[in-house]
C-alpha cells in the first residue's frame, strides 16, 4: 500500500515515521511541515492508496482526482474537517480511535483553570515588560464550582480531574452518563445552568452544524462576571469578536483558550487582552500524546470501517 | 491576657471586610486601628502606627531592635504570613515578646500554583503563549505530559503534603525529602522518601517547599544544580534565596535545567530581565499565596496568634 502524510505533527515524529515506514515502506511525508494548498495536496497525493490526515480539509473537487485514494487515518481526534457523506461518495473508508490525546488536554485544562483564577499569564507577561507588578488576588480552585461541556473521553478525564481537587462539578452532555456522575460525583444539568453557575466553564465537545457558534454573544452574555472560560476543544464554538468584546470590557474574569475558528488566529486585540491566556493549539501536544495519537493513525490505515454520518465519531 | 489596644498593620484586613469584622468581634472591648493605606513602614513609620499598642498583628514589618526599644508596651506579635523569615527571634526573645504564628494557612493556594506552574513548564505554556501574543504560529509544538514522571518534592511540611495530595491523580511516581520522618503520610499516599542527591538526581520535575532558614538559605548553590538530573524541570514557589539565580539562569541558558518556574527571588521586586527573558522561564511576583482562601486564611491565623503565641527561641523550629 502506496502511503502518504500530509499530517505535520506525524511527519514531524521519528519515531513515529519509522514505525510507519517498517510496516508500509513506500512512505512519503510532509517534509516541509507545512499546511499546502488544496491543488498542492491532491497533486502529491496523487497514486496514494492511503493518507494519514491531520486538519488538511478534503472537498469533492479534490476526491474527485483520487481514484486510488481508499482510506484516510485520522492522524488526531477531531473529525469536524472530516465530512462522512464525502468520503462515502467516493469510496474512502475511515480509519480513526478516539481518546488518545484525552489525558494530554485534560492536563492543560486543570493548569489553565489555575492560571485563569491566579492571573499568571498576565502578571508573567507584565514582569516580561519590564514591569513590577504587585500580588493580584486569585482564586482557588478546590472552592469553584466547575461547569464541564460534554462528557466524551476528554470530558470524563476532566471531571475526575476537577473532582480530585475538590471542585463542585456540573456537567452538561447530549448523552446519558448517569453512572459515571455517579461514580465521580458529579452533577447533570442543563446547558442553562452550566453556563449560568459555573464559575470555571471548560469546553470539551466536537465542533459540527449543532454546536458551531453555539456560545454567541448571547450566551457569553449569560457568564458569570468572574467566569474563566476555557476552550482546549475546537475553534468555532465560541464566536471570537463577540468574545473579544467580552474580555475587553471585562465581562468575565478571564479566558483560557488554544483553539481558534481560522488558524493561525489574526485579530490581536483579541490575543492581546490582558485577561486572555491563548496558545497555538498545543492542547494534544504532549509527546506522549503525540506518539499515542500516531500509533492509533498506523492502525488506522488497517482498522477502517465505512464512514456514517450519524455513527461515532460523526454526530 | 486580654489585650486593650491592637495595632494591625497587615493589609489583609483593610481588603478583606469579613476578616476586619471577624478580629472585630473577637476583641470587642479593645482599642484596634487598621493600616489604611501605608504599603512598607519605615522604622519610624511602624513606631508611629504601632505606639502603644500591647498586640501587631502584622504583615512582613521588620521588627528590629532599633523598633523595639521605642515600644515598650509591645507583648505579642502576631503574623498573618506563611513564612517567619522576616521575624528576629532574639529581638524577641530579650524582650519577652511573644510570637503567634499559625504554619501552613497557605497551602492549598501554593499547592495547586506550583502543580499548574509543573504543567505550564512541561507544555511551555508561557513560551507558546509568549509567541503567540506576537503572531507566533510555531510549525514545531512539543511538550511533555505529567503522567508517568518522577515527581520530587523537596521538604514536605504542610504545604508538601498537599502538593502531594495534589499530584495523585495525575499518576505521577512522587518523591520526597524531608529532615522529620513522615512513613505514615509516605504510606498512605504512596510517597517514597529519599535523601536529597537521591531527589535532585531522579527528579524529572522537582518542586521546592523548604521555609528558608539557616538550613536553606543557598542551599542550591551551582554544585548543587549541577547534581540535578538533565533536562530536569524546577519549580520554585518556597523562597527566595535557596537558589543561586545566576547559577540557574547560566543552566537554563545552557539546557542542562530544561525549564523553571520562579514564583519567589532573592530580592523582590526582582530586576533580572535576562533571567526573566528566557524562554524557558515563567516567573510569577509571589502570588503563590494570593488566593483570597489564603488571604483569609492567614489573617485568620493572626487573629487565632493574639491568643496562641510562646517566646521565639533563636535555634528552635521555625528559627533553626
Amino acid at each position: 500500500m502506496r502511503v502518504a502524510v500530509p499530517s505535520i505533527s506525524f511527519s514531524q515524529h521519528p519515531q513515529l515515521r519509522e514505525e510507519l515506514l517498517a510496516e508500509y515502506p513506500d512512505t512519503k511525508f510532509n517534509e516541509a511541515f507545512v499546511r499546502h494548498s488544496k491543488e498542492e495536496l491532491t497533486e502529491w497525493l496523487k497514486g496514494c492508496d492511503a493518507a494519514i490526515m491531520g486538519l488538511e480539509p478534503l472537498t469533492d473537487e479534490m476526491l474527485s482526482q483520487l481514484p486510488d485514494l481508499k482510506v484516510i487515518s485520522r492522524m488526531g481526534v477531531g473529525v469536524d474537517n472530516v465530512d462522512p457523506d464525502l468520503l462515502n461518495k467516493h469510496g474512502i473508508r475511515i480509519g480513526w480511535t478516539g481518546g488518545t490525546n484525552a489525558q494530554s488536554v485534560a492536563d492543560l485544562t486543570i493548569a489553565y483553570a489555575i492560571n485563569g483564577l491566579r492571573h499568571v499569564a498576565p502578571l508573567y507577561a507584565e514582569m516580561r515588560d519590564g514591569g513590577r507588578p504587585r500580588q493580584k488576588m486569585g482564586r482557588q480552585l478546590g472552592d469553584r464550582v466547575v461547569g464541564v461541556h460534554g462528557c466524551g473521553h476528554v470530558g470524563k478525564r476532566v471531571v475526575r480531574l476537577f473532582r480530585a481537587f475538590g471542585c463542585e462539578v456540573l456537567v452538561n452532555d447530549i448523552r446519558d452518563f448517569s453512572d459515571f456522575y455517579a461514580e465521580v460525583g458529579a452533577t447533570a444539568v442543563s446547558f442553562d445552568e452550566l453556563i449560568e453557575r459555573s464559575e470555571v466553564l471548560t469546553i470539551h465537545i466536537p465542533l459540527n452544524d449543532r454546536t458551531r457558534l453555539m456560545y454567541d454573544a448571547e450566551v457569553l452574555s449569560r457568564l458569570r462576571p468572574d467566569c474563566v472560560l476555557i476552550n482546549i476543544a475546537r475553534g468555532g464554538l465560541v464566536d471570537e469578536d463577540a468574545l473579544r468584546d467580552v474580555l475587553l470590557q471585562e465581562k468575565i474574569a478571564a479566558a483560557c483558550f488554544d483553539v481558534f475558528s481560522v488558524e493561525p488566529p489574526t485579530d490581536d486585540a483579541l490575543l492581546t487582552a490582558p485577561n486572555f491566556l491563548c496558545t497555538p493549539h498545543i492542547g494534544g501536544s504532549a509527546a506522549e500524546a503525540r506518539l499515542a495519537m500516531g500509533r492509533a493513525a498506523i492502525r488506522g490505515l488497517r482498522d477502517t470501517f465505512e464512514p456514517k454520518r450519524g455513527e461515532i465519531p460523526f454526530d | 491576657m486580654t489585650p486593650q489596644r491592637i495595632a494591625v498593620s497587615n493589609r489583609f484586613f483593610q481588603i478583606l471586610p469579613n476578616v476586619r469584622q471577624e478580629l472585630l468581634d473577637a476583641y470587642p472591648d479593645a482599642e484596634i486601628w487598621f493600616n489604611e493605606g501605608i504599603p512598607k513602614f519605615t522604622d519610624d513609620e511602624l513606631v508611629e502606627f504601632i505606639r502603644n499598642a500591647e498586640v501587631a498583628v502584622i504583615g512582613l514589618d521588620r521588627f528590629n531592635d532599633a523598633v523595639l526599644d521605642r515600644l515598650p508596651d509591645l507583648k505579642v506579635i502576631t503574623c498573618c504570613s506563611a513564612g517567619v523569615d522576616h521575624i528576629d527571634p532574639a529581638a524577641l526573645n530579650k524582650r519577652d515578646i511573644r510570637l503567634g504564628w499559625i504554619p501552613g494557612v497557605n497551602k492549598d493556594s501554593v499547592a495547586e500554583l506550583a502543580i499548574s506552574l509543573m504543567i505550564n513548564l512541561l507544555r511551555k505554556v508561557n513560551l507558546y503563549n509568549t509567541g503567540l501574543r506576537s503572531g507566533d504560529w510555531p510549525a514545531f509544538k512539543m511538550g511533555l505530559q505529567l503522567r508517568g514522571r518522577t515527581v520530587g518534592i523537596h521538604g514536605c511540611g504542610h504545604i508538601g503534603k498537599e502538593v502531594v495530595k495534589l499530584l495523585q491523580p495525575f499518576g505521577v511516581t512522587i518523591l520526597a525529602s524531608d529532615r522529620e520522618d513522615f512513613s505514615d503520610f509516605y504510606a498512605e499516599y504512596g510517597v517514597r522518601a529519599v535523601e536529597p542527591e537521591e531527589l535532585w538526581a531522579e527528579s524529572e520535575v522537582l518542586t521546592i517547599h523548604l521555609p528558608k532558614n539557616r538550613s536553606t538559605v543557598g542551599m542550591y548553590t551551582e554544585e548543587v544544580l549541577d547534581r540535578l538530573r538533565p533536562g530536569i524541570f524546577l519549580v520554585n514557589t518556597a523562597r527566595g534565596g535557596i537558589v543561586d539565580e545566576a547559577g540557574l539562569q547560566a543552566r537554563l541558558k545552557d539546557g542542562r535545567i530544561a525549564g523553571a518556574a520562579v514564583d519567589v527571588f532573592a530580592v523582590e521586586p526582582v530586576e533580572n530581565p535576562e533571567l526573566i527573558g528566557l524562554p524557558n522561564f515563567l516567573a510569577t511576583p509571589h502570588i503563590g499565596g494570593s488566593a483570597r482562601e489564603a488571604w483569609e486564611a492567614m489573617a485568620r491565623g493572626g487573629i487565632r496568634g493574639i491568643s496562641e503565641n510562646a517566646v521565639p527561641q533563636p535555634g528552635v523550629y521555625p528559627f533553626d
